[in-house]
């Protein structure tokens, strides 16, 4: 039978105390089982037999089962584990009627674990009250996983039943499974005050399902004492909140894992079109106010150059942070001015000498691998790849050679007596430096 | 100073690929000649500086006026070569926000926007880093030349 979540069981697995009864009722179980033809009352008493061993959901019921069984059944046998349950038992258990023992017995024998509360609870309130007490005596945890299969049963109100109804599949067949037992039972007991009352509760019950059990709860919380009334509030908030933040979690997970693809695709169709900088569509998470999207692209644009900067600027690789990068290019600016004035200073130094070798500086200037255009580069060896830019180039340096006049005689000799090996492209070249 | 300016007008004839480096040397070395031609040989440290304004100039102009670096440099040459006045340009970094110093190292950088300097710091550093170049082949040349 699956009535009970895992939880439950689980939670109760581990209890030593229940094993207690698991073995001191498994006979009493057994005994009456043969009385009751309720098909369901194989299994637990399979389970009872078999102890805590079992992981499926009858273990848990018949675990929780057996101690308010032992109570009801054998006053004198009850197990040492359940103290302060024991007491209260006791004490519930002699304002009892000899009515509701026997009911309670044959309910009890009817046998699914999962019927035990509901039906313990409204032919007397000494089980309710002493699996109240004993839930209380756990800690929140397994309260949430106890209460599971019960609380449904338990709860009184019909916002409770509408929680419970949305909360899972589980607990309503629980429920239902209960009102079934709960029917059978009532139907196979006979005339006891209790027992009417039973049965009109069981007739309650067969009317409808969930709120049947909720309707049933009412006069058995007028029965029972606060202390199980709150313990079943408890258990019910519990039990509501959990099986809330189950959904919440699920629903936040499966929301989670199927919005972060979609956001990952989203995004990057977001970043694609934002080519064009007119057309610009907020990422996913960001804000679309006109402004910042235009920050955004400012900053894009910041980020860009600053990349650009990196890259032109020596050792600015290594720097991470705009600071820092910062830094750097004005640090190199500066040098690079100081540069420039101290080669100044230098040329203002040399002696004007006549006989410069503009050729050799020209070629290793153009040559050297620099920041400058590849085009430049590219009319000084001209001889392996044709520059496209190279015919305009030459184009010019003949149409400032027009201009020129005033060529010192001496410069002209001394570079054309270097001409010999120059190409044909930098002859006119030739002659505006012979300015030397 | 007018010399240069009135013989250089050739414009730069490829803008989008940034400063040629044959244009940028074959001005420099044409106003330095020019240079060497005009001033006395005693004043060296004049010389000096005017070979730097030589310097600055070629680069302005192979970099073309469609850089505003380039146009500030050629309003500032022209109005210190009305005025005669040498403005120093040593500045610090610490004196306030990185930016600011940026500004004031690249010329015309007062009146930009942050995005615009970043762009016009690497053009200004481009064709810096070349005439840089430039002079020490010079350099190099006429010192390794001589005696």
């Amino acid at each position: 039978m699956d009535m009970h979540g895992k939880d439950g069981c689980n939670s109760l697995k581990n209890e030593d105390n229940l094993e207690y009864n698991h073995s001191g009722n498994s006979s009493d179980w057994q005994q009456c089982n043969p009385s009751i033809g309720c098909s369901d009352s194989g299994n637990p008493s399979a389970t009872v037999s078999q102890g805590n061993q079992i992981g499926s959901t009858p273990c848990s019921s018949i675990s929780m089962a057996d101690p308010f069984s032992a109570g009801l059944w054998n006053l004198s046998t009850e197990s040492t584990s359940l103290d302060l349950c024991k007491d209260k038992l006791q004490g519930s258990s002699n304002q009892i009627t000899g009515n509701s023992m026997p009911i309670g017995g044959t309910l009890l024998q009817t046998g699914s674990g999962v019927l035990h509360p509901s039906l313990s609870h409204f032919p007397s309130d000494s089980a309710f009250i002493e699996r109240a007490a004993r839930f209380s005596c756990f800690d929140g945890s397994d309260l949430g996983g106890l209460m599971n299969p019960y609380s449904a049963a338990q709860s009184q109100s019909p916002h409770s039943s509408a929680s419970r109804e949305s909360s899972g599949a589980q607990i309503q067949k629980n429920e239902i499974n209960m009102m079934e037992a709960v029917r059978g039972a009532s139907l196979s007991t006979t005339d006891h005050g209790s027992k009417e009352k039973d049965n009109s509760h069981a007739a309650g019950n067969s009317s409808s399902t969930l709120p049947a059990a909720m309707k049933r709860k009412r006069p058995s919380e007028d029965m029972a004492l606060d202390q199980a009334k709150v313990a079943s509030q408890i258990s019910g908030e519990m039990d509501d909140d959990n099986m809330e933040l189950e959904k919440k979690a699920e629903q936040n997970s499966s929301t989670a894992a199927t919005s972060t693809p979609r956001g990952k695709q989203v995004k990057d169709g977001n970043e694609s079109s934002k080519e064009d900088f007119i057309h610009i569509r907020a990422r996913r998470g960001q804000a679309t106010n006109s402004h910042s999207l235009a920050e955004r692209v400012r900053r894009e644009k910041i980020n860009e150059r600053m990349k650009l900067l990196q890259d032109l600027v020596p050792g600015c690789s290594k720097v991470t942070g705009k600071a820092l990068m910062l830094d750097e290019i004005i640090n190199y600016v500066q040098s690079l001015q100081q540069q420039v004035e101290f080669l100044s200073m230098k040329l203002a130094a040399i002696n004007p000498r006549l006989d410069i070798d503009v050729e050799a500086v020209l070629s290793k200037y153009l040559l050297q691998t620099c920041t400058g255009p590849s085009a430049a580069m590219g009319s000084s060896s001209g001889i392996v790849r044709p520059p496209p830019l190279h015919p305009s180039q030459q184009g010019l340096a003949q149409a400032g050679l027009s201009g020129m006049v005033n060529l010192p005689d001496l410069f002209r000799r001394s570079i054309n007596a270097q001409m010999t090996a120059s190409q044909g492209y930098k002859e006119p070249k030739m002659q505006v430096y012979s300015l030397f | 100073m007018d010399s240069k300016s009135s013989a250089c007008s050739s414009p730069n004839p490829n803008p989008t690929l940034g400063p040629s480096k044959l244009m940028l040397a074959f001005r420099f070395l044409r106003a330095l000649s020019l240079v060497r031609r005009t001033t006395p040989a005693s004043s060296r440290t004049c010389r000096g500086r005017r070979i730097e304004r030589a310097a600055y100039a070629s680069m302005a102009y192979s970099a073309g006026a469609s850089r505003a670096w380039s146009r500030a440099v050629l309003r500032r040459l022209h109005h210190r070569a009305r005025r005669r006045a040498v403005a120093p340009r040593r500045l610090s970094t610490t004196a306030g926000n990185r930016a600011e110093a940026l500004r004031r190292l690249v010329p015309g950088g007062a009146g930009m926007d942050y995005c615009t300097l970043l762009e016009e710091t690497a053009d200004y550093i481009k064709c810096l880093s070349m005439q840089v170049e430039l002079m020490q082949g010079i350099v190099d040349s006429a010192s390794s030349y001589g005696p």
